[in-house]
């Protein structure tokens, strides 16, 4: 969460000579990122990133305790100043209200009746700070309120005491499909278990710590006002903000959960600032309602786990010095640092490392070493998959792939498919089960490249009953405007360079065009297929974790051949719809001394086959050669009709 | 006349031997074989020469003849040769097609070699967890804005009973826990891990994509320290981005780590003046920290004994630092335009 603050508001609260660039750089350097700092009409503004740990820096004197705790680390001085507030009322007629909780939804609620309301005009100044930050002029009641929330953190809220008529508050939660019109106009359905302040009569007169409702709000002709304040359950906050899309910086607030202490802090602050610029003046007593003061809180450190934890020692009185400007009450015992930690960070400082942090960041972390770690190195190694993973990319790259990443998150494809519930969009919605669609969407973009090979080496995501789908590694892969041949001739190559030795049977099997399919077998498993999804595209796809097992990385060495191969090209002519891959496994079954057939050339119905023969025993002369090749042409004459041209 | 005969000869192969054209050769052919040429009228003045010598004379004109015979013959051939043989080399290539690797299988193979370098091992965990993996065991509180469905993306699917909703997982920190039983269960008590994976959020804009990918360094051991962090950010800073780039470490909030870090790095495409992906001249690569106790012990660490430090960040991140890369919008990364692609 960001929040704005003009530089003239921060001085307010700090003293010091610090430029406002320095204070950017070292509050970034130890405390919340300032993230822009610009140069307005009204001076410098910080726009500073807080954590969610640390509401209390949601506030301009929470920056200013921290940068009175940084900029002496840096050499420069700063003191934080006092919050001017009013002392207690004490007035004897009392005009008040009556407050009803329920203590499950709120901690604490706070309010008091104003009333000699002389002027609604806002001073220049405090309009400066407020458009500084953001936040819209509305008038001098609801500006003082916005304004304490800026100094201090504390949402606060102002009510027409004279619109609400039973003069009662009565805090709980609400009730599913209640409306309410906000003070912007809009009107909200409520979900049910939302925090709302009613009247007593079932009229509902605010959402508390998230926005006011219009039926209460201070117009031109108020006289008396309530300023109100209560301490509430962040995680109903953050829920209503949400569910209404109310993201007002009192919610961001809110929902971050505020330290109680200080909610009668932003009354008195009001009493002041509506006195100074209303000319105002209270006109009863202080309610205030549910209050437990939080239990003191203290935590240990020994000297030496933060000496090793740091990887460096900073002496004892330092130590002190860094926490104290921070809030903390820090004393050395001996070698025990006790700290009792203020209220506003009870919620993030627990154990130790919480205050070794503090220490850390103030001392600074440029300060600390830097040196790797010794010590012994893990017994475990990478994962084997991953570096075989790696392989096949490169071997795909080498084969003139290109490899993309689509989304994991694909629009209908397979029922089965894992479903989210929080989609982004209708064609993000499941987890897909194949890398199919989304390769296919990839290839339509790029259909005026003419032709291309693209793939894609990622996880699908398979239906596991009752558990996590099966996270199973794909290798898929189109090619566009390819030959057949080229492209059946990358899918041997890369199978080669793994040494796997495939065969191939024609099928019929979805999504592939009919009779378009051919299945790729290895050692019995089924490796891959590759086919047509429209008379252009040949979709590929692998199981690369079978890949994996049959690849040989390190084959058995063979010996090379002491003969010499007898090598020739024989053209066979072949009858129409002959499948040559059947007439070259048929070749090569003939004899054991043909090692290998490729097809060489082909002309019209004409093939031209290369033969190697081989005899490992000795160089094989022509009659046997002959004899070998005469006894194929007899098989491939008689099963295909095939006959040797000329 | 021996001597003439035998320097008319060595003339001529010289003569042969500078010639660049058949015309020339012939000319030449003529000057010395021509029937009035030099080595006829040697033949005519062979009835001149003393009676003893006019057998050997006869014998060296012959020899000379027969050698430049042979010597314009060939020449001639290698004339003709270069002429019929003629090569433009400036013909283009038979076009191969040539590939390309993603960027971000890039980026994560020159992360994983630094890492490795520094003895870490690379793993490779769910991105479809439970929420126990991802936030339960990492310290979340359970009302943790990033537990809310405005920021993960949940699985419609029944609950865990131990682990509870299933969700894609918002950081590869959900490998930690994981990692430490695997260690465990090996009997290993040193963990120097590097987990790389897709995570997922719910936001799209020009530094954020749905679909992004994440390097989780684990490290765990007895007496590590921020110094120990600090050391090996560093190493991969100088490693990854050649030591011209600054680093800064800044004070940060993670429910798993404690101290948490987040670290800068020095924004390259407007050289630190402040653009739209950067924040005054710092890009964020990522977060950091010392393993918050509460998680080495759902891991089966006693963090009496043993103290760790992680760090998470975006790999496309982290790439698009990258000196003069030039790509402003993480979307970029995930175009699948082959004209994009194939620049890689």
């Amino acid at each position: 969460m960001n929040i704005k603050i003009a530089d003239s508001l921060l001085r307010e609260y700090l003293d010091t000579k610090a430029s406002a660039v320095e204070i950017a750089k070292y509050l970034s350097l130890c405390g919340p990122n300032v993230e822009k700092i610009q140069k307005t009409k009204q001076g410098y503004v910080y726009d500073i990133e807080v954590t969610t740990n640390r509401v209390d820096l949601m506030a301009v004197y929470g920056i200013a305790r921290e940068l009175s705790a940084i900029l002496p680390r840096f050499g420069i001085a700063a003191r934080l100043k006092p919050i001017r507030l009013a002392s207690k009322p004490k007035t004897k007629n009392q005009v008040s209200f009556e407050v009803i909780i329920n203590p499950k939804i709120i901690n604490r609620a706070v309010g008091v009746v104003l009333g000699d309301i002389k002027t609604f005009e806002t001073p220049e100044w405090m309009k400066n700070r407020l458009i500084s930050s953001e936040i819209r002029i509305l008038g001098a009641p609801v500006d003082i309120t916005n304004y304490i929330m800026l100094e201090l953190g504390q949402p606060m809220h102002v009510f027409d005491y004279d619109l609400i008529r039973t003069k009662k508050f009565k805090i709980r939660e609400s009730k599913k499909g209640e409306k309410v019109v906000s003070l912007d106009g809009k009107e909200h359905v409520l979900s049910g278990g939302d925090v709302v302040i009613d009247d007593t009569t079932g009229k509902i007169i605010d959402l508390p710590g998230i926005i006011g409702t219009k039926n209460s709000v201070v117009n031109k002709k108020t006289k008396r006002v309530i300023l109100f304040t209560e301490n509430n359950d962040p995680v109903r906050m953050r829920r209503t903000s949400m569910y209404l899309g109310i993201r007002t910086l009192a919610a961001t607030i809110n929902e971050k959960g505020v330290d109680p202490t200080q909610t009668t802090l932003g009354i008195l602050r009001g009493i002041k600032l509506f006195s100074d610029i209303c000319k105002a003046k209270p006109l009863g007593d202080i309610v205030d309602i549910g209050y437990k003061k939080p239990e003191p809180k203290t935590v240990k450190v020994n000297y030496s786990y933060i000496k090793e934890f740091l990887g460096t020692e900073i002496e004892k009185n330092k130590i002190v010095s860094y926490l104290t400007p921070l809030g903390f009450k820090a004393k050395w015992t001996g070698e025990t640092l006790d700290v009792l930690v203020p209220s506003f960070r009870q919620k993030d400082v627990s154990i130790k490392e919480d205050l070794i942090e503090e220490i850390a960041r103030i001392h600074g972390y440029q300060n600390l070493p830097s040196r790797l770690m010794s010590g012994k190195l893990p017994k475990a190694r990478s994962d084997d998959f991953l570096i075989f993973e790696k392989k096949l990319k490169n071997m795909l790259f080498c084969l003139g792939g290109s490899e993309i990443y689509t989304s994991s998150l694909i629009g209908f494809f397979d029922e089965h498919a894992y479903k989210l519930k929080n989609p982004m969009g209708i064609d993000s919605t499941y987890l897909r089960t194949s890398l199919f669609p989304g390769l296919l969407r990839a290839s339509d973009e790029n259909r005026t490249k003419k032709k291309f090979h693209i793939f894609e080496l990622s996880n699908v995501y398979l239906p596991v009953k009752r558990n996590l789908p099966n996270e199973k590694p794909m290798l898929s892969g189109i090619f566009f405007g390819y030959e057949y041949r080229k492209s059946k001739g990358v899918i041997e190559a890369l199978l080669k360079m793994l040494q796997i030795e495939a065969i191939y049977e024609q099928v019929d099997e979805m999504p592939f065009l009919p009779e378009r399919c051919l299945l790729i077998k290895s050692e019995g498993k089924r490796i891959g297929k590759l086919g047509y999804v429209d008379k252009d595209t040949l979709y590929y796809e692998f199981d690369p974790e079978l890949l994996k097992k049959i690849h040989k990385e390190y084959p058995k060495y063979k010996k090379p051949l002491k003969y010499p191969h007898q090598i020739e090209d024989i053209t066979l002519t072949l009858p129409l719809r002959t499948k040559v891959g059947k007439v070259i496994d048929a070749i090569k079954k003939s004899s054991k001394f043909i090692d290998e057939v490729d097809l060489y050339k082909i002309y019209k119905d004409n093939f031209t086959f290369r033969v190697w023969y081989i005899n490992p025993h000795k160089t094989m002369t022509n009659n046997e050669v002959e004899k070998i090749r005469n006894n194929y042409l007899k098989e491939v004459r008689k099963h295909f009709g095939a006959r040797v041209k000329n | 006349m021996k001597e003439e005969i035998t320097n008319l000869r060595n003339q001529a192969v010289f003569r042969i031997n500078e010639v660049g054209s058949v015309d020339e050769l012939e000319k030449l052919r003529i000057f010395y074989l021509g029937r009035n040429g030099k080595l006829a009228q040697y033949i005519k003045a062979i009835k001149d020469a003393p009676k003893s010598e006019k057998k050997s004379i006869g014998v060296l004109i012959n020899d000379t003849k027969n050698v430049i015979e042979s010597l314009i013959t060939n020449k001639k051939n290698v004339i003709k040769s270069t002429v019929r043989e003629w090569v433009d080399m400036t013909l283009p290539g038979e076009q191969i097609d040539t590939g390309s690797i993603h960027v971000v299988t890039k980026a994560i193979d020159e992360i994983s070699r630094v890492f490795e370098n520094i003895g870490f091992v690379r793993r490779r965990y769910p991105e479809v967890e439970w929420d126990y993996f991802a936030f339960g065991s990492l310290n979340f509180d359970k009302w943790h804005p990033a537990r809310d469905e405005w920021e993960t993306f949940f699985v419609e699917s029944m609950e865990h009973p131990k682990y509870g909703p299933m969700l894609l997982t918002p950081h590869t920190s959900s490998g930690q826990i994981r990692e430490m039983q695997k260690a465990r269960s090996r009997g290993d008590d040193v963990i120097r891990m590097i987990n790389i994976s897709k995570t997922y959020r719910r936001q799209s804009d020009a530094s954020h994509t749905p679909m992004f990918h994440q390097f989780e360094g684990l490290v765990i051991d007895k007496n590590l320290s921020i110094a120990n962090l600090k050391g090996t950010i560093d190493y991969f800073m100088d490693s990854f981005f050649g030591g011209k780039r600054k680093a800064r470490l800044r004070p940060y909030n993670f429910p798993f780590t404690e101290p948490s870090f987040e670290i800068d790095i020095s924004c390259d495409i407007c050289k630190g003046r402040g653009c739209k992906l950067c924040k005054e001249g710092w890009l964020e690569l990522g977060g950091a920290g010392m393993v918050h106790p509460n998680v080495l012990k759902n891991g089966g660490f006693d963090p009496r004994i043993y103290r760790g430090f992680a760090f998470g960040w975006g790999v496309e991140r982290v790439f698009m630092m990258k000196e003069n890369l030039g790509i402003d919008d993480i979307r970029t990364i995930y175009s699948t335009d082959l004209s994009y692609l194939k620049q890689f």
